[in-house]
């Protein structure tokens, strides 16, 4: 299949008139419609309004100049976003049935920028988890084979493009939930610095760590796609004041007199060989584009994945105290008030959640809070001072994104330690509030690798607000590939 | 064996601001259920606070008020609890870092001295929806419209003293607050509650004793009741050789006594951590400067000044003073040429007792001061009676005319013409034979009623002073 | 540290109802978690400035622009129409939500 398939192909046709939207949207879904009996990542669909909402921008014709950013774009959204009128459901029991009341001000960025939202994506139940497994719907798949998850907790979103169905979609990132689906799916996934991206709408997990962010096939619409959602926004306290995002047009600039820093704590045991072997020549390669790459040190980095698990499930024990079925959602009706509460809570979470919110709850309780939530911030402080120092000396700092080249469906669900691991390089960027990104920098060597070669992501960090360099440099990385990175399923889907 | 009491209060006052605390919904009491709320208020999933900057400011103004420390930085913290009228399940309140410490309060003590104890703390936090109980039936209602709705936690330092002076405290609360603009502090509208806590210790210990806290005041009579029923409760159990437990009671007025809503095993945890939504907000000089300016006169002291500026006597001066609006009528009063000692009995007098049959504040008239100075005028030069200056006061304030204009429309001239209060006085003379002989025989308690009678005669429009004179001129020579 | 009661305690504070078998599967994970996570106890308690600003990092940083944005000027805007407040759930009567009935 010709044509256009990046999404600022899409919008650039479709603000040229060379493309309508209603055709842009119908071929969505229809590439939906192919793969999505493989990969399961679409909680819903409403093709119908996509079409009605396409047909409208058709009739409008293209904005004027300088606008539509998105215009056309189709784009599914994680299921955890609130769209007004469509069920969100958070991947949860909880929340089956619920339909906001409002839009979340990406959505509305989305819109007003000519963007056609197709569905909402699967994902781990309240974004706790990194296999999507957690989802009380269903298990979505890596569409490079169905026997592995494709990360999580933004499983869905990541899928979808890395199938070729969408050329983006919106995931959420907390500890790594956007980067490492994007990483074992094939696709770019970019979590922003902390601040730059509202949140309101964003049903909250860890709210010092929450943050919207593209997953998109290449970096050019990961770009694009933060352009258009990013951005002070008065309705979020967090949200950096006078933030306006301004990263497309140095994304060509080359990383030539870019200083690289390589943690040291972050290269070593536990990550998959192919992991390291791929990341080391993707450095190899991006000193050859002139940049100088040196090792440095994150000394406190083993603390890093405690100290954000301790303070995001403390945050995240508060933050889902609101689901009791008195305004909205699951309520399982009891003979008493506290015994609704405990009833609805109990059955309309599942066993991942329940573990986090008890966790979350211990760490916070009277004679505990000293001992974990305390230290837990304190070790945050300590690892963001080391990003602090290491930025003194380098420019970016790159790492892998996943220690694991692939998790099978089923293989880590039992056990929780081993699947908090799977944030062990992720969780730092996110305790520090830097701009992240995931590109995918190579395949895995066929040989010995029962599921084909598969992809494998480079991190690219930088430190706050330089999410210009961060996505300039992961552009610089992507046209450098030796190979080109597409999964069976979209390579199926070009030939159709 | 001697005891006395530690007392110590709670006080939540709702500020008044037109939108909420944390969301722009209408800030409103009495509207239809459920109609005052919106995605943040409610709890909604992805709903996000910002901080209302009028309530910020107010709070500043009245920790000032209150003489407090205002914090150069302070820090919203979450409270978590599950509880229906609470959409968050946390509420957003400051725990660890609050607005303002280290204030005070004066207050009448219970030997009519002035007292002043200290205010520990007064902070920003949000207020929770309400629940209606419906009787017999197994459900509660649920209305969010007060949910989010910005309030003034201000507790006090305990003190050694008595129930009396708590509701003394909290009427002096009441009037500062008003006074600063800050609440209505209308306790039956909900913009001021009240717990109140107590403990007993013998007389000269040091150590404080067990403290139990009374929950459900809805008056600052019952925050007295109730305080005085744990006092005796209290005194009885350590008396019988008991112990106080701690606990939280609820104060049952039908019946006059408190009941154990909470003990201490069933005490909350609330977790406290600071709130991840909000940045840590900042009030440097300038900030404090500008509320400082919003800072009114302290009741207390413009009281004093009253009397000490204008000569207006104690007993007037405290009326004047009780609403502030009042206090500032009078001023403006005087600056529009109203001579200020009659003004000063004119406004604390009639125009007080109006208001008063109205039910209404003084701003609600439409009374400006060039018609009040006018009125003033005419009372001081003695054309125009006290008792008839009444009688024109609800006309005047109805029709909005012009003082002398109604006067003379009215009729209600004072009669000053010497020859006509002669011949009233002649008049009632002839008529009030025994009285008239009693004051000529030196009784003088009886020149009232005869002035009374002339009064009467006239519709009140005679000039008393001269009515007095001719009596005492005719018949005592 | 982790013990049936103390987890049975948790449960209560975070409203969740658990049956004997979740109790002791939590209590397990609870605890192997917990002893991993034991590793930041190893971290000094010195005590630090500023604890104001504690749990977001970047706005530690942008302290000085706190207030810029962050503030909200008291303006009223339309609530949700009752309909949509009472929308997503089935318990509802005369524009209230409806509960068990909480005993004061």
């Amino acid at each position: 299949m010709n044509g256009p398939r990046t999404a600022a192909q899409i919008a650039g046709a479709c603000r040229r008139g060379a493309l309508s939207p209603l055709s842009a949207t119908r071929d969505a879904l229809r590439r939906l419609d192919h793969v999505e009996g493989t990969i399961d990542a679409l909680v819903h669909v409403d093709s119908e309004r996509a079409l009605d909402r396409a047909a409208q921008l058709a009739k409008n014709g293209p904005p004027a100049s300088g606008e539509g950013l998105l215009f056309g774009v189709p784009i599914a959204v994680k299921d955890n976003i609130c769209i007004e009128g469509v069920p969100t459901t958070c991947g949860s029991r909880m929340l089956a049935g619920y339909r906001p009341p409002y839009n979340a001000t990406v959505v509305e960025r989305i819109l007003s920028e000519g963007g056609i939202i197709v569905g909402t994506a699967n994902m781990d139940e309240f974004a706790m988890g990194s296999t999507t497994e957690t989802s009380a719907w269903k298990r979505t798949r890596n569409p490079w084979s169905p026997e592995l998850s494709p990360g999580g907790s933004s499983g869905g979103s990541a899928a979808l493009v890395g199938s070729g169905a969408l050329p983006a979609a919106l995931g959420s990132d907390t500890g790594g939930s956007i980067r490492q689906p994007a990483a074992l799916c094939g696709a770019v996934g970019f979590k922003p610095t902390y601040g730059t991206v509202s949140r309101y709408g964003l049903v909250a997990f860890g709210s010092s760590f929450d943050q919207i962010g593209p997953l998109s096939a290449t970096v050019g619409d990961g770009a694009l796609l933060f352009q258009a959602i990013g951005g002070f926004d008065r309705r979020d306290s967090t949200s950096i004041p006078g933030f306006v995002p301004d990263v497309i047009a140095g994304l060509d600039d080359g990383i030539d007199t870019i200083r690289i820093g390589v943690p040291r704590e972050l290269m070593g045991e536990g990550i998959d060989r192919a992991v390291v072997d791929a990341v080391r020549a993707s450095l190899e390669r991006i000193e050859k584009l002139g940049a100088s790459v040196v090792p440095i040190d994150l000394p406190h980095a083993e603390y890093a994945l405690c100290a954000y698990y301790v303070a995001a499930m403390s945050e995240a024990s508060s933050n889902l105290a609101r689901f009791d079925g008195v305004r909205y959602g699951l309520r399982e009706e009891r003979e008493s008030m506290a015994r609704t509460y405990a009833a609805t809570r109990n059955g309309g979470f599942g066993r991942e959640v329940k573990m986090r919110i008890m966790l979350g709850t211990f760490a916070l309780s009277a004679g505990y809070f000293d001992d974990w939530y305390a230290k837990a911030l304190r070790a945050r402080r300590l690892v963001a001072a080391d990003f602090e120092k290491a930025f003194q000396e380098v420019d970016l700092v790159v790492a892998p994104t996943s220690p694991l080249l692939s998790i099978g469906i089923g293989e880590k669900i039992d056990d929780p330690l081993a699947m908090y691991h799977c944030d062990a390089l992720t969780v730092p960027a996110s305790l520090a509030g830097l701009p992240a990104l995931s590109v995918p920098c190579a395949l895995s060597p066929s040989k010995g690798s029962p599921c084909g070669r598969l992809p494998i992501g480079l991190q690219i960090m930088g430190p706050p607000l330089a999410d210009a360099l961060v996505l300039r440099a992961g552009h610089a990385v992507e046209l450098t590939r030796p190979e080109k990175i597409v999964s069976p399923l979209a390579k199926d889907l070009e030939e159709v | 064996m001697e005891y006395e009491s530690i007392i110590g209060l709670e006080v939540h006052v709702q500020m008044k601001t037109s939108s909420k605390l944390f969301c722009s919904c209408r800030a409103a009491f009495g509207r239809e259920p459920n109609s005052l709320a919106c995605p943040v208020c409610s709890g909604q999933p992805g709903a996000l606070p910002v901080l209302n900057e009028e309530a910020f400011r107010l709070a500043i103004v009245a920790a000032l008020a209150l003489g407090c420390t205002v914090a150069e930085q302070n820090r919203f913290d979450r409270k978590n609890y599950f509880y229906p009228d609470l959409p968050k399940g946390y509420q957003i309140s400051q725990f660890a870092y609050p607005l303002a410490t280290k204030g005070s309060i004066e207050f009448e003590g219970a030997d009519g001295g002035p007292r002043r104890i200290g205010i520990e703390r007064v902070h920003i936090e949000e207020d929770a929806g309400k629940i209606i109980h419906k009787a017999d039936s197994g459900q509660s209602l649920v209305d969010l419209n007060r949910a989010g709705i910005p309030l003034l936690e201000i507790v006090s330092e305990p003190w050694a003293g008595t129930p009396a002076e708590a509701r003394a405290c909290l009427e002096s609360l009441r009037q500062l607050m008003r006074y600063a603009g800050i609440s209505d502090c209308d306790m039956e509208k909900g913009s001021l509650r009240c717990d109140a806590n107590l403990s007993l210790r013998p007389r000269a210990h040091t150590a404080l004793g067990t403290r139990t806290e009374v929950k459900n005041l809805n008056s600052f009579r019952n925050v007295e009741k109730a305080l005085l029923f744990e006092e005796a409760r209290q005194k009885r159990i350590l008396n019988g050789g008991g112990s106080i437990e701690q606990e939280t009671r609820l104060w049952r007025d039908a019946d006059g006594v408190t009941l154990v809503m909470r003990t201490k095993e069933e005490a909350r945890d609330y977790r406290y951590f600071p709130e991840p939504d909000l940045p840590a907000f900042t009030v440097d000089e300038r900030l404090l400067a500008e509320c400082a300016s919003r800072l009114p006169e302290k009741p207390g002291d413009k009281r004093r000044r009253l009397i000490g500026a204008y000569g207006v006597s104690e007993y007037d001066a405290r009326l004047l003073t009780a609403d502030r609006n009042m206090a500032d009528y009078f001023e403006a009063c005087v600056a529009a040429g109203a001579d200020p000692a009659a003004i000063a009995k004119w406004i604390a007098g009639p125009l007080l007792e109006e208001l008063n049959r109205r039910g209404c504040a003084i701003g609600a008239l439409g009374l400006g001061p060039s018609a009040r100075a006018g009125l003033a005028a005419l009372v001081a030069s003695g054309e125009l009676s006290r008792l008839s200056a009444t009688r024109l006061l609800p006309r005047l304030i109805d029709s909005g005319e012009e003082p002398a204009d109604l006067v003379s429309a009215m009729g209600l001239g004072q009669i000053s013409d010497e020859g006509a209060i002669e011949e009233m006085v002649r008049h009632t003379v002839a008529a009030r034979r025994a009285m008239a002989e009693e004051y000529r025989r030196g009784k003088d308690s009886v020149l009232n009623a005869l002035v009374g009678e002339v009064m009467k005669a006239s519709q009140g429009k005679a000039n008393p002073q001269k009515v007095r004179n001719l009596f005492r001129r005719i018949l005592r020579p | 540290m982790i013990d049936h009661k103390e987890i049975v305690n948790i449960a209560n504070l975070a409203s969740l109802d658990l049956d004997d078998e979740e109790v002791t599967l939590y209590a397990s994970r609870l605890r192997r978690i917990l002893a991993f996570f034991q590793k930041i106890s190893d971290l000094d308690d010195e005590n630090e400035e500023g604890d104001a600003d504690r749990g977001n990092p970047l706005l530690c940083k942008e302290r000085d622009l706190c207030h810029e944005g962050r503030l909200r000027p008291d303006r009223i805007e339309p609530s949700l129409p009752p309909g949509a407040l009472l929308a997503n759930t089935e318990f509802s009567a005369d524009g209230f939500f409806v509960v068990k009935k909480v005993i004061e």
